[in-house]
């Protein structure tokens, strides 16, 4: 669900580096609930480097 | 003892990937600015990165919260960058150096007395700091430095 609304949200691109593939919900530490409130949508390379 | 003065080239982050932080900083979403704000501290030995970060105004609740995981900061004492006469210097400063230099892997010597403008500080080494001097980025020793 949490990754649906960060879909529409982010306008289905990453929300660090604007690219559209390989997405998922990057958790923002600490406390990581993976809440809408509390994540971001990222791609591959750029949830590697966190 | 040789001097340790380097290129800098041993980044293990993709600088140049995380350009795209000067757009990303200003999203309308707490958990992106969060995001944004943390890379770009961790990214502190660029100028640019830097210069992004003072232009960013953050909320203070977000502030807390991208400072929760202490980016950007000093781990302990042992971590604090110090001039040759002990003073403390933070990212962004301006140093002189006290001697001259030859920088590693060429044939260029960087004087004494030259200003290097904007420092950034090594995140994991306390005696390491970065700067430009004749327009190329190079690592100096922190006790060849004073802070001006």
């Amino acid at each position: 669900m949490t990754k649906a609304a960060l879909m529409i949200r982010a306008n289905s691109s990453c929300e660090l580096y604007g690219v559209t593939e390989n997405l998922e919900v990057y958790a923002i530490p600490p406390g990581t609930d993976g809440g809408f409130d509390k994540s971001i949508l990222a791609y591959g390379t750029c949830r590697a480097q966190q | 003892m040789g001097l340790v003065v380097h290129n800098n080239k041993d980044e293990d982050m993709d600088t140049n990937h995380w350009r795209c932080l000067s757009k990303s900083m200003w999203n309308e979403n707490f958990p992106v600015q969060v995001m944004s704000w943390r890379m770009l501290s961790r990214l502190n030995s660029e100028s640019w990165g830097q210069d992004a970060l003072e232009m960013m105004c953050l909320e203070d609740d977000a502030l807390t919260w991208a400072k929760a995981t202490r980016e950007g900061q000093a781990q302990d004492e042992s971590l604090i960058h110090k001039d040759c006469n002990g003073v403390t210097m933070q990212s962004g400063n301006t140093v002189v150096l006290i001697k001259d230099l030859p920088i590693k892997d060429t044939s260029m010597v960087a004087k004494r007395g030259t200003a290097v403008r904007k420092i950034g500080l090594v995140a994991d080494n306390a005696e390491h700091i970065t700067g430009k001097v004749n327009g190329q980025s190079i690592v100096i020793l922190t006790q060849f430095t004073k802070k001006s």
